[in-house]
Order: structure tokens, then C-alpha cells, then sequence
């Protein structure tokens, strides 16, 4: 029994070497990753971005406004950290990581959506995991969203329970400061099926929020509201958008952050424009960014 | 719990811990396997603890009770221990199959008032059959019937076998818990080795393999006739990989507390003919179905007509078995009709001894003889594979195509490549150990340095190649 488990152990402490040195080659490859997600982290974490308008929000920011137009209408540095499926949670803690080592930006672009202000439920949460080898880093996502101890501390278990094919997987979009239009085409559209979960509003997101603004525009940052394009047959089946509304139209006057609502443009008809009822594709992205450098103009908001 | 996940890579060890400082105490350690056992099942659903716990009490008080009124009541108690056990098995895994299929037939299909929805207990299936084989062997006098009910329900729900076999015989576990267990090196050590093999097995292979089976059976018309073939391939890997992998993780952690479980399948792949196929997959359902429908059915001790009856009698309760749906008595029909040529000509006992014995390479004949076992198994397991049988029927159909010689859908190299290095890699390792115990034992790796690199290596590719899917293992469903 005690040669038994005397092996066992050295068997495990060797097997533990291994994945140690694993879980470090294979966070070094993520952090250096250009892929979505892991770029929004790893700028987000770097010094020197310098941006002078930071755009956050979810996927409905990160695939509808291109830096590039940005860039050129006001020959400035744009840096486009919209989420994919994240909530103003996680959205929060990126940019305050971004904050942590990086200069305020001239002008804070923040799209807000229906599912904003919901806890973030357990999508790509492999984005994060590279980020666990730094203590700081790990602890500064924890708030927003848990893991297990497993995940935590364990080399190479977050990894291998999620799969390691996305860190290799040249498949997900390479992204250009942030942004990659969508080539991709309207799909058939039922409205049967298109109804929204109504999704509730949680008051520890709310208060983050409000104690955001209050920082930002304490900081002297220019700040916007955007509501994006959708999809006009879509719209009203969203089920929460009064209340919260609301309180962003609260939130606007007492801050006095203007905020611009394309959801009654034209483009919300032009199915050529969207590649599924909440999302434009590249064609309808580049359309609506140069509107919005128009609209940031005539507001003399940079 | 299941085997491939954290919980059960901190649970074995503890138990592993807490049972061995019992000190050879054999009432506590079975005590102790009672109590880890239902833990480890009350993991699912602790609700269906009841109906295990019933279960086996029913069998336990049966082979007493045949023991004591043998004359004139024993044939009755027997009788009456099957009917309830099926009873339950067959209400919880058939009721609404029949009821869905009746109302099809005569109402309509309107079966909402006939369902009951229940759901099917994990690992229903492998303990009724368990506690049924006890009362039966007591019945015909192969067995005392024990009088400890702690050893009788420890045999039961032994948890490495308790969800997904091997299907044990009491003959074979239960006179293991009569007596005290002393730790044995080489058993444990060969244990581990057993459990790294099956982790690599279910891992490595077979969830991997069911992303690209599982993306081509539920799209199967949008692919071309070669990707359906490959599909169905990958398909035969991935449910060989996923069962024997849990059975040799099953197998190793009973070594683990000095018990022997029964082997399972025994390299079937490498089978020359159909009969020998069904002599080395599945090996304690298939005995089961031998020794307690097969034979008392006359066997093949009988008319030949007989003999065809009861050949697909024993097929079609196989595939009844794994689940209620035609796909499955389908499957038993296809397998059946493989086999009833062979043992009217009489060459079912053709192969008994494993292929190119003393050799290291088959001769071109065997080769040939594996390869046409193996399709014909695989188009077997489309039937099985598929969600019904106009799917299967145009599954077949689709793969007779001219688009056959296309080149398949590679979904990315990063994951058909090492998938395929896996495969070649298992098959390797279980041709040389095809006459072993096991299909792991490194009985030609003599050094131990090479070997823990071997072992690491495992590990590795456990770690690498997890496709994060949390796959459960496949026979869990029956």
C-alpha cells in the first residue's frame, strides 16, 4: 500500500509539472492571440492603446462600428471592445481593466441593449481564462462572473473542459481594432420564433452603472448613448425596452450624455443591411458607422 | 457522477483512502461500498435510490425465500422476483414506448392521456439484469443464497459497475464480498493503468469522434455518400471507444479495492465473423442473454427452425435492451440475420482463440475477414446510430452514391489530424495486447521510466484533445 501510493503521488506531482507547463505554453498562445475574444482582453490589458474613443457594448457594438470610419472622420485612434453576449457586467470590468493601464479616452461610445443589464450568463467563458495566471487580473473578472475552484486553480483543467480547439482554431474572426465586419447574408426571418425573453434588470448591474457614469463624467469624458440598428419587424417583440429606456433617459439628463437611437432609421427596412434581425452585416455596419461619425460631428461630442 | 469528470477524480481517491483503512474489516469495507455506492448514484437523482434499494431487497428476500420453500414455491418466488423486477424496468423504459406506439396504431396518435413521461433511471437497465441473475442461479442450485444483506447489496450497487456494467454475475462478485480484501500492488497498479486507458479511450476518441458524427447524422442529406461513410466509421470507433472506455475505468477502479470485475469486451474489431464479434462486445449481456434466455430456449441443442427462433429471440431482447425505439429491435434483426447462416452451417465456434496467435501481423485472409466483419457491424450500428428507421434506410441508401469517391468533409486539421493518430495509436496498443487480460497491460515495455512517459503522455492527450463536450457515455441511456 505504501509503494502504491507513494507512486501515485510522484505519478501525480510529475503529471502536475506537465500540465503546470502546459497551462503556461497554452496561456502564452492566448495572450498573444488576435482572435475573438481574447483580443478584447489582452488590449484591454496592455498599455499604449491610447484610443481616443473607446466603444463598448455587446456583439451588437463589436460588429456595427468600424474604427476605421471612425478613425478617418475624425483622425482619430478608435478601439472598438464591444462583447459578444456580454452584459454591462463583464463589458465594465473590461473596461476598467483597459483604464488600469491605459489613458481616459476623449470619448466614451456605450451601446445600450435589452439584455444589458442582466447577468451574463456562461457565454465564451474561455475568453477570461488566459487571464487567470496573473492573481490580479483573475480577481478583477471574478466579481462578474464565477468559476469553479477547479477552474481556478487546477493547471490546464479550464482548458481541457472547455476545449482546447479555440485557441487553435483559426475559425472565429481575426479582428481589426476590435471590429470584424460580417460578410454574411439575410437569413429567413420567423417571427414565430423571434420572440424575446423578457430579461430582468439586476440592481447590483444598475448601480455599477450609475456609479460608472458618475466616475466618467467626473473624469471629464465625453460620453454618448447608442441604441443600434434592428431589425423593424423584430423591435416590437422586445418585451423590456420602456423601463429601461426609462432609466437611461434618467440617466442621460442627469449626466447629460445625448443619446442616438437608430432603431427608427431607414436601415431597420433594408433586410440587405442585417444578417439576422439584431445584427447588420458588414454592408450595413459601414453604413450605419459613417452615420454615426455624422451624428458625433453635428454633436460636437469630439 | 461520472467517471470522466472532477468529482469522481476527488471521490475515488478518498474512498480509496477511507475503504483501505478500514483494515481488512469485511463487514465495515461492504458497509462502506453500500454507502459510497449509493452515494455515488444518489449524484443523478437520490430519488431513485428507492427503487435500486427495492430492487434489491426483492432479489435478496427471493433467494431466500426459494432457498427455503424451494419445494413447492421456489419456481414461483423466481417467477414472481422476474416479473416485478421487469415490471418496473419495463415501466419505466418501455411503458410509453408501447403506449406512443399504440396510439400511433389506433388512436390516432393521440397518446397524451396514455404517457406517463417517467424519467429513465440511470443504469436501470445493468442492476435489474444484476439482481435478476442472482435469483435465477439460486433457483437452479448454482448458488447459496447469501444471508448478509450488506454483501448482497454491495454486489448490486458496487459503484464502478453500478450504471453501466459489466453486467456481473453474483457467481462471479459475490463471493468476493464474503471474504476480507487485502491491498495487492500489482492489482491496483494495473487498475490505474486500466483507468488511464479507458479515460483515454472515452476522451481522446470517442468524444471526438461524436462532434463529427454527431454534426453528419443530424444534417445527413447535406452530405456527400464518402463523409456519410466516414460518419458511420467514426460512428463504430466512438461507441466501441465510449463503452469499453467506461468498462475498463469500471474494471480498473474495482482493482483499485481489490476486486475483480468481469471482462467486457475483449478487442472485437479484430473479430473474423459475426459470431465472434458478438463472443467479444458487450460480453456480460451477451452470456446474460445466453445463460438465462438462450439456453433454457433449447440453445442449439434443437431443430433447426428452433435454433433460427431462438437465435433472433436472444438478438431481438439485445436490442429491446439497449432501449425502446425499432431502430434498436432493428439492429438486433440485422445482427441476427448475420449470425443464423453461421450457426446453421455450423461455424458460429469457428474462431474462439485470438486472431494471428504467435504471429505479429494477420495473414491477407484474416485481414480480409476483419475488414468485412467490421462493415457489416458498422452498417449495424447506423441502425443503431439513427433516430429512426426511414433515417437509416436513407442514410444506407445516400452512402450507395457516386459521391462515395469524394473527398469527405474535414471539418479542421487540428481535429481530424489527431483524431486519427489516436485511432491508429489505440488500435495498435490493443492488437498487441489482443491476448491479454487487458488491451493495456505494456507487457512489451520492460523499462518503468518508458512506461510513466507512456502514461503521461496519456494524460496529455486526455488533457489536449478533451473536446470540452462533458460527454456522457452512451450506455449510461440503457
Amino acid at each position: 500500500m505504501r509503494k502504491f501510493i507513494i507512486r501515485t503521488f510522484a505519478f501525480v506531482a510529475m503529471a502536475t509539472a506537465m500540465m503546470a507547463l502546459l497551462d503556461i505554453a497554452i496561456t502564452y498562445q492566448a495572450q498573444h492571440s488576435d482572435l475573438r475574444p481574447y483580443w478584447k482582453w489582452n488590449h484591454a490589458i496592455r498599455s499604449g492603446n491610447d484610443a481616443d474613443i473607446y466603444i463598448m457594448g455587446n456583439s451588437r457594438a463589436w460588429c456595427h462600428f468600424s474604427p476605421a470610419i471612425l478613425d478617418s472622420a475624425f483622425d482619430a485612434n478608435t478601439m472598438n471592445f464591444g462583447l459578444d453576449g456580454a452584459g454591462f457586467d463583464w463589458q465594465l470590468a473590461n473596461y476598467n481593466l483597459y483604464r488600469n493601464n491605459n489613458p481616459k479616452p476623449k470619448l466614451l461610445i456605450m451601446t445600450i441593449d435589452y439584455s444589458e443589464f442582466s447577468i451574463t450568463a456562461g457565454y465564451e467563458r474561455h475568453q477570461f481564462f488566459h487571464l487567470f495566471l496573473s492573481p490580479e487580473l483573475r480577481d478583477s473578472v471574478f466579481p462578474v462572473h464565477h468559476f469553479s475552484w477547479a477552474e481556478r486553480y487546477l493547471p490546464m483543467y479550464r482548458y481541457a473542459n472547455y476545449g482546447l480547439d479555440k485557441y487553435f482554431d483559426k475559425k472565429p474572426y481575426t479582428l481589426y481594432k476590435g471590429y470584424a465586419g460580417q460578410d454574411r447574408h439575410w437569413g429567413e426571418f420567423d417571427n414565430t420564433t423571434s420572440t424575446n425573453p423578457r430579461y430582468a434588470a439586476n440592481g447590483q448591474i444598475m448601480e455599477k452603472m450609475e456609479r460608472h457614469l458618475a466616475k466618467a463624467s467626473s473624469e471629464g469624458i465625453n460620453m454618448v448613448f447608442v441604441h443600434a440598428p434592428t431589425y423593424s419587424r423584430y423591435y416590437p417583440t422586445i418585451k423590456n425596452l420602456d423601463s429601461m429606456w426609462t432609466i437611461v433617459h434618467q440617466w442621460s439628463e442627469k449626466y447629460d450624455i445625448p443619446i442616438i437611437d437608430y432603431t427608427s432609421d431607414p436601415i431597420c427596412d433594408d433586410t440587405s443591411c442585417f444578417y439576422n434581425p439584431r445584427h447588420l452585416n458588414k454592408k450595413g455596419a459601414e453604413r450605419i458607422s459613417r452615420q454615426l461619425a455624422n451624428d458625433i460631428k453635428e454633436l460636437n461630442l469630439l | 457522477m461520472i467517471f470522466n469528470s472532477i468529482e469522481y477524480a476527488i471521490f475515488l481517491p478518498i474512498v480509496f483512502l477511507l475503504y483501505w483503512g478500514l483494515k481488512k474489516n469485511m463487514k465495515l469495507q461492504n458497509l462502506f461500498i453500500v454507502a459510497v455506492s449509493y452515494l455515488f448514484y444518489g449524484w443523478w437523482n437520490w430519488r431513485f435510490l428507492i427503487l435500486i434499494a427495492f430492487t434489491s431487497l426483492c432479489s435478496w428476500v427471493s433467494g431466500l425465500l426459494i432457498e427455503r420453500y424451494r419445494t413447492p414455491y421456489g419456481k414461483a418466488i423466481n417467477i414472481a422476483n422476474i416479473v416485478v423486477n421487469l415490471g418496473i424496468l419495463g415501466l419505466y423504459k418501455y411503458y410509453d414506448f408501447f403506449a406512443q406506439s399504440f396510439a400511433d396504431a389506433f388512436l390516432g396518435g393521440h397518446s397524451d392521456k396514455l404517457l406517463l413521461q417517467l424519467i429513465l433511471p440511470v443504469g436501470i437497465s445493468f442492476y435489474t439484469f444484476q439482481a435478476l441473475s442472482y435469483s435465477i442461479d439460486v433457483y437452479r442450485q448454482k448458488l447459496k443464497p447469501t444471508r448478509d444483506i450488506v454483501q448482497f447489496f454491495a454486489f448490486v450497487s458496487f459503484f464502478p459497475q453500478l450504471v453501466a456494467g459489466p453486467i456481473e454475475r453474483a457467481t462471479n462478485l459475490l463471493p468476493q464480498f464474503e471474504k476480507p480484501r487485502t491491498f495487492r500492488y500489482p492489482l491496483a497498479a494495473d487498475g490505474m493503468r486500466q483507468i488511464l486507458w479507458g479515460l483515454f479511450k472515452k476522451i481522446v476518441i470517442a468524444d471526438n469522434c461524436a462532434q463529427y458524427v454527431d454534426t453528419v447524422f443530424n444534417n445527413y442529406p447535406a452530405y456527400s455518400a464518402s463523409t456519410k461513410a466516414v460518419a458511420a466509421i467514426l460512428f463504430a470507433i466512438q461507441i466501441y471507444c465510449d463503452f469499453s472506455g467506461y468498462s475498463e475505468i469500471a474494471i480498473g477502479s474495482a482493482k483499485l479495492f481489490g476486486i475483480e470485475l468481469s471482462r467486457n469486451f475483449h478487442v472485437p474489431y479484430f473479430s473474423r465473423d459475426v459470431a465472434e464479434f458478438w463472443r467479444r462486445w458487450h460480453i456480460s449481456l451477451t452470456t446474460w442473454f445466453r445463460d438465462y434466455v438462450y439456453i433454457p430456449l433449447g440453445g442449439s441443442r434443437c431443430s433447426k427452425m428452433k435454433v433460427v427462433r431462438n437465435t433472433f429471440v436472444i438478438f431481438l431482447l439485445s436490442g429491446m435492451w439497449h432501449g425502446a425505439n425499432w431502430t434498436f429491435l432493428a439492429w438486433g434483426a440485422f445482427h441476427a440475420m448475420l449470425f443464423i447462416p453461421l450457426i446453421l452451417l455450423g461455424k458460429n465456434r469457428k474462431h474462439t482463440d485470438a486472431v494471428a496467435m504467435g504471429r505479429v501481423l494477420p495473414s491477407i485472409k484474416e485481414l480480409g475477414q476483419m475488414v468485412l466483419t467490421f462493415a457489416l457491424v458498422t452498417i449495424g450500428w447506423i441502425l443503431f446510430r439513427a433516430d429512426s428507421i426511414e433515417m437509416a434506410g436513407h442514410y444506407i441508401a445516400g452512402m450507395a452514391s457516386a459521391s462515395l469517391f469524394r473527398v469527405p468533409w474535414i471539418p479542421s486539421k487540428w481535429h481530424i489530424g489527431p483524431l486519427i493518430i489516436a485511432i491508429i495509436a489505440m488500435a495498435l496498443v490493443e492488437w498487441i495486447d489482443r491476448s491479454q487480460e487487458h488491451p493495456f497491460t505494456l507487457r512489451i515495455v520492460r523499462r518503468r521510466w518508458l512506461r510513466w512517459a507512456i502514461y503521461l503522455a496519456l494524460l496529455a492527450a486526455i488533457v489536449l484533445r478533451n473536446p470540452g463536450t462533458g460527454n456522457q457515455f452512451i450506455y449510461f441511456q440503457f
